[in-house]
């Protein structure tokens, strides 16, 4: 449970610490939360030789509507989108997900930046950004670039991000009236990683099909999921229990889940299709301005 | 036998008096082992081995002996051959499981230890390994230790009556098979040691529950040295529930600080707490109970296969105590058990909160419901009809008239000093609302609720050897030394009750020294939920003899014929003239010592304690997951000395169980034998927010042997927790659970199986 040597950086500015991570190129991690790499650091399971650490810059903790997208800058902790008044009232997707992130300390230090740019496909922030349709602001020493959500997860443990490259900001559209999201999880208890969860969000037409439909699948296989079959069924579609358990099933056809400790495969996979279900089903009923 | 004591006369025992270094606790005052610092103190670390099996054929420490800070490597050449256990050497050239200790490094900071550790080159060969107990007793099996795979040779078998003669009579024969899982203690603080020589003495401060009757004679026989020369300490300990009673740990420190030349301090990570530390052990147990027409048992027979893993350890009381729900908990002439211990290359067992005992009472609880619902019985009309009562078992004593009783009884004809288990039945029913019950599997929809009940006994804390020590100074401070460790039950705040209640003084005037070989008198290992009714006795009778002496010495001071102790002052018969405690104890000449020690126990009654727990929850039918809703526990522990202590207990131990009912477990790749989730990321416990609030119910009367009609209480209460929540489950969603833990993919397969998915 002791990290090997490592030499720290504490850059003053964004510039200086892209610097650090192009010098250093593999050799160096960027640390913002450090809930994910310093127990992978103790564990011995990673051991940069440089830690270049962002929380000294300034200007990084924003979180702030502009025209119809929210900023969250790459230093905004859980905890502070846990309690944006924002994040309530637009996002009860990202509301129910944020609160079910392991327990109280780990959100006040843990960022959605950092539950991004691990690349674990058993954190939560990633299905919950697929579903939203969120964008993904990397800055290196050529500047910056802006990504979708789902062009960023490559592997287990593997991003877009290049060696000298961090996560800068994310840019999530606001949904429009007549939307609704949810957030389920299974989890052996409470603050655990989840066996499986299914984040969804949904907007309605006028006559109260679905016009827009975002699915998002933690745990569900080797990188995060976006259930964009599901989603195509659904597009356009009544949101009757007969298509919602369809999406469920085609969401579960998608998902690619692995026995483990946690539960076996088969379990996984019909706890997709089941978590779909219902996480449509709330969404749904918030779409329509219900409290479900 | 001691006469019962008068309720209204107690004014300390049964008041629930505030835990002792709660304060110092919760504001992180207290020195556990891993605080403790001294002058050129080394940090030592420990090497494992990645093998379940292996010969070392080579250790080559030159490598780490070169880094910075290193100061000692201990490998199998250096440590002496002699076992310390049964079973266990310090440090051998072959290893048992993946995860055992091979070597250990000292040097100046953990970073240099752990750096250190992977500079040693081993060189292993591999053996053929045996993962389970099955493939453990196959012929030609490898063994793990020489002799065979079955620890004793034999299986350990207890009875009572003529089991065969039973079944003959019975109308009808159930049974089942059922499975409890392998999972690790987790107690908050991990294991620890601090080893100093000074010449050829040795001070260890250590993690421990019995630094008299296990750490001392088992460092001597490790070390080969005098026990006079060993002076073993636990300064505080930060949850033991049984757990922590190996000994390796200690002579390995010893070993290392003796070849480093300075003292050492090794402290376990999580990961080596469950690897090398002790483990709940896996059990198979195959139970059949015949019946008459009417539910009658009349024959009860209980098969058990435990995995021990690579050390028997306490396991051998495991074995034992996993056979005490058939033998004693049901009215039945007729009852044997036969109990298999089975080395495997998994980590060792050891002994664990509640033993054996809630292991072989899901079986039989869960079987009993099984029974009645065949019968058309309501659970609890079935349990009220046929639970053991205050007579004990029929039958005819086996043991001498005069003899002290064992104190895991088999026999009949030997009453019960009290059993308040039907008056748990009937309370905790009420409590719960058990009128509510509807049949099995009844509610229809997703989500259905219901209702289980669950009884257990548990011995009631007989049979050790205990000794207490009062210490009245001339200054007036009073001292209990007392060997054993408060492990956290809050044994030092009970004890000190009981003092304080004999010596008529507030319990805060009495201070407890404890779990010190050089200041305490010999004490006996805290276990077996013993240590109010064995030791609290001591305490009383120590108390007791120099409340006499004070008396005495006061009649003399106030020449008076006798004089009387009330609320701390010694009174003259005529009640006109007084002396405080002090000025007593002043007048004494020298500091008062008064001792007490027994063999704790009956030979008139078998002393137990009882509980019945009711449990209602809600069943997932397409997750499969079980959300306890409400939990009571209706205790019968005798008096209770400490009602918020006791109810403290009560609520963790259930809560404790709750979590091994429904998730914990250690899981072994089958390929590789390497233990796949020893971290807490892994291995989920409890924690306070997953179950609601335990209602806790004591409806025990004062027991007329127990020290101010005390039994124990620490272990009891887990003991029916699987089968209450089993029998819950099987009440909201038809469903028959046999294998623990209730996971949420296990509970939907069963229901996918016995056809009761959500249509």
């Amino acid at each position: 449970m002791i990290p090997q040597a490592f030499d720290y950086h504490a850059p003053k500015t964004l510039a200086e610490a892209v610097g650090l991570l192009a010098r250093f190129g593999d050799d160096a991690k960027a640390l913002s939360g450090g809930q994910s790499l310093i127990p992978l650091m103790k564990l011995r399971f990673a051991g940069p030789a440089h830690l270049v650490d962002i929380n000294g810059i300034p200007g990084l903790d924003y979180l702030q509507e502009e025209g119809s997208t929210l900023k969250i800058g790459a230093l905004v902790r859980q905890a502070q989108l846990e309690q944006s008044p924002v994040v309530k009232a637009k996002f009860p997707l990202l509301a129910d997900a944020v609160r079910m992130i392991a327990d109280p300390q780990v959100r006040n230090r843990g960022t959605l930046a950092g539950n991004l740019a691990h690349g674990d496909p058993a954190n939560d922030q990633p299905a919950v950004m697929l579903a939203l349709g969120a964008q993904v602001v990397i800055a290196g020493s050529k500047g910056e670039r802006t990504l979708p959500i789902d062009k960023f997860f490559i592997g287990t443990l593997t991003t877009a991000l290049n060696a000298g490259e961090l996560v800068k900001e994310i840019l999530v559209p606001i949904p429009p009236a007549n939307s609704g999201g949810a957030y389920y999880k299974i989890e052996r208890r409470v603050g655990d990683f989840a066996i499986v969860a299914v984040g969804s969000q949904v907007t309605l037409d006028k006559s109260g099909n679905c016009q827009k439909v975002g699915i998002g699948l933690t745990n569900a296989g080797p990188t995060p999921i976006k259930a964009t079959k599901a989603e195509a069924f659904l597009t356009g579609k009544a949101p009757s229990e007969a298509n919602l358990t369809e999406a469920g099933r085609l969401a579960a056809e998608m998902s690619d889940p692995a026995s483990d400790t946690r539960a076996p495969a088969d379990y996984k996979k019909a706890m997709v299709q089941e978590l779909t279900i219902r996480t449509l089903r709330t969404a749904v009923a918030r779409a329509k301005g219900g409290a479900a | 036998m001691t006469a019962p004591a008068d309720v209204s006369a107690l004014s300390v025992v049964g008041t629930p008096v505030a835990r002792r270094e709660l304060a110092e606790k919760v504001t992180g005052r207290t020195r556990y082992t891993a605080d403790l610092h001294r002058p050129g103190m080394l940090h030592g670390r420990v090497l494992r081995s990645p093998h379940p099996h292996a010969r070392i054929v080579r250790v080559d420490a030159s490598a780490a002996l070169r880094l910075p800070g290193v100061h000692a490597v201990l490998t199998p050449e250096d440590a002496p051959q002699q076992p310390i256990d049964r079973d266990l050497r310090a440090l051998e050239p072959l290893v048992r499981f993946a995860g055992e200790e091979v070597a250990l490094v000292a040097a100046e900071s953990e970073a240099q230890a752990e750096d250190a550790l992977r500079a040693i080159e081993v060189v292993y060969e591999p053996l053929p390994a045996v993962l389970d107990p099955e493939a453990a007793l196959a012929p030609g099996a490898p063994e793990v230790h020489p002799g065979g795979n079955l620890v004793g040779g034999k299986p350990l078998v207890v009875q009572r009556g003529d089991v065969a003669a039973g079944f003959a009579q019975a109308a009808r024969i159930f049974e089942g098979t059922f499975r409890t899982q392998a999972h690790a203690p987790v107690a908050m603080e991990t294991r620890a040691a601090l080893a100093e020589w000074e010449g050829d003495r040795l001070t260890l401060w250590k993690t421990s529950r019995a630094v008299h009757a296990s750490d001392r004679p088992l460092l001597a026989r490790g070390l080969g040295i005098p026990a006079e020369r060993i002076r073993v300490i636990c300064t505080a300990m930060g949850g033991g529930f049984g757990n922590k009673d190996e000994t390796r740990l200690g002579v390995l420190t010893a070993l290392l600080a003796r070849k480093a030349g300075r003292p050492v301090r090794v402290e376990y990570s999580r990961r080596e707490e469950v690897l090398g530390g002790r483990n709940r052990q896996a059990t198979v147990n195959r139970l059949r109970i015949g019946v008459r027409v009417d539910g009658t048992p009349v024959a009860i027979e209980q098969r058990s296969v435990m995995d021990a893993g690579a050390y028997i350890s306490s396991g051998i009381n495991v074995n034992r105590r996993t056979g005490q729900g058939a033998l004693y908990l049901y009215t039945c002439p007729n009852a044997r058990y036969e109990g298999h211990a089975v080395y495997t290359n998994r980590p060792a067992g050891g002994s664990f909160r509640g033993l054996g005992a809630p292991l072989g009472h899901f079986a039989v609880e869960v079987l009993a419901d099984e029974i009645a619902a065949a019968l058309g019985i309501d659970p609890l009309d079935y349990r009220l009809r046929h639970h053991v009562t205050a007579a004990g078992q029929p039958g005819t004593r086996v043991t001498a008239p005069d003899a002290l009783l064992p104190d895991e009884p088999v026999e009949g004809g030997v009453p019960f000093s009290s059993n308040a288990l039907r008056a748990c039945l009937l309370v905790g029913a009420e409590r719960i609302g058990w009128h509510r019950r509807r049949p099995d599997g009844a509610e229809p929809g997703e989500r259905v609720r219901g209702l289980g009940v669950a009884m257990g006994t548990y011995k009631g804390g007989a049979g050790r050897e205990a000794e207490a020590e009062l210490h009245i100074a001339e200054s007036g401070r009073v001292a209990l030394h007392l060997g054993l460790t408060d492990v956290g039950q809050g044994s030092a705040t009970v004890l000190a009750q009981i003092a304080a209640e004999a010596l008529t003084l507030p319990a805060e005037r009495i201070e407890t020294v404890m779990a010190d070989t050089a200041r305490t008198p010999p004490g006996h290992v805290t276990a077996g939920s013993t240590t109010t009714f064995s030791t609290g006795e001591a305490v009383r009778r120590a108390a007791l003899a120099a409340a006499e002496q004070l008396r005495r010495r006061a009649a003399e001071m106030l020449g008076v014929a006798a004089a009387r102790l009330e609320a701390g002052r010694l009174i003259s018969e005529d009640g006109r003239r007084s002396l405080a405690l002090e000025e007593v104890a002043a007048g004494l000449g020298a500091e008062l010592v008064t001792r007490w020690r027994w063999n704790a126990g009956s030979s008139t009654h078998i002393v137990n304690s009882f509980a019945a727990h009711f449990a209602e929850v809600e069943v997932d039918r397409r997750n499969g997951h079980i959300r306890v809703l409400r939990y009571v526990a209706a205790q019968d522990s005798g008096r209770i000395v400490n009602p918020r202590l006791a109810a403290g207990q009560v609520s963790g131990a259930v809560l404790q169980f709750l979590g091994i009912a429904l998730r914990e477990e250690l899981f072994l790749d089958p390929r590789s034998g390497v233990t796949l989730n020893p971290s807490f990321l892994e291995h989920k416990s409890t924690a306070i927010v997953d179950f609601p609030a335990v209602e806790v119910l004591f409806l025990g009367e004062p027991d007329p042997v127990g020290p101010y009609g005390a039994k124990a209480l620490g272990e009891p209460p887990v003991v029916p927790v699987f089968a209450a929540i089993a029998n819950a489950v099987a009440n909201a969603a038809g469903v028959r659970l046999h294998e623990v833990p209730f996971t949420p993919q296990r509970v939907l397969a069963a229901l996918k199986a016995q056809g009761r998915l959500v249509p």
